[in-house]
C-alpha cells in the first residue's frame, strides 16, 4: 500500500467500459512525514474521499481485490482514509 | 492508473501473432503539471486515442489479457481512459 494525498479529480468520457461509475482521483505519493515523494497515480475511489485527504492506495493486481473493483481494469484503488499515523519519534 | 501524453504510434508488420490487431501507441508518462517523469513507453490502445491526447493507462499485464479475452499476450501496459479534465485545487488541466 502507498500513502498518498488527493490533489484533484479526473474527468473522463472516453474510457474502458469497466471504469464507468468510478470516481477517479489524482493522487500524489507522500512519505509518513507528509513530504511529497513525487509520484502520481490516477486512482479509483471505493471509500468516498475528497480533495486534500490523506489516504491509502493499493496498486497492481491487488487493486482488483475489493468487492467493487473485482474484474475491473483498474490498477490503483483507494482503500482507506488515514486518520492518524503514530511514529515512534 | 498513470497519467501520460500520447506522442506517436508504432507500425509493425512482423510481430507476435497475439499482438495482431492491437494498436500500439508511444506515450510519455507525465505529472499533472505536464513535466515528463520517465522515458517514453509503448502501450496498447482500444479507445482510438490520437497523438497529443492526455490519457491514463494501466501497467498490469493480467488485466490486459482479460480485457481482450486472450490467455496471454506479450504486452504490458494499455490505455484505459482519455482525460477530459483534471481539476486540481489551484488550476484545471484540459485533456
Amino acid at each position: 500500500m502507498k500513502l498518498v494525498k488527493i490533489i484533484g479529480s479526473v474527468t473522463s468520457t472516453i474510457k474502458d467500459d469497466t471504469l464507468i461509475g468510478f470516481k477517479l482521483l489524482m493522487v500524489r505519493t507522500t512519505g509518513p512525514d507528509l513530504k511529497d515523494t513525487g509520484d502520481y497515480y490516477v486512482a479509483a475511489d471505493t471509500v468516498g474521499v475528497g480533495e486534500g485527504e490523506l489516504v491509502l492506495i493499493v496498486t497492481g493486481s491487488a487493486a482488483k481485490q475489493t468487492a467493487t473493483t473485482k474484474g475491473k481494469n483498474i490498477d490503483a484503488t483507494i482503500v482507506a482514509k488515514v486518520d492518524k499515523i503514530n511514529l515512534e519519534n | 492508473m498513470r497519467l501520460a501524453r500520447v506522442i506517436g504510434n508504432v507500425v509493425s508488420v512482423s510481430k507476435h501473432e497475439r499482438l495482431e490487431g492491437i494498436k500500439l501507441l508511444v506515450i510519455e508518462p507525465i505529472e499533472p503539471g505536464g513535466k515528463k517523469i520517465s522515458k517514453p513507453i509503448i502501450v496498447a490502445d482500444y479507445l482510438s486515442s490520437a497523438a497529443g491526447s492526455l490519457v491514463f493507462w494501466i501497467e498490469d499485464g493480467a488485466t490486459i489479457c482479460k480485457w481482450m479475452g486472450k490467455k496471454s499476450i506479450p504486452l504490458r501496459g494499455a490505455i484505459v481512459g482519455q482525460v477530459d479534465m483534471i481539476d486540481l485545487k489551484d488550476k484545471v488541466i484540459e485533456g
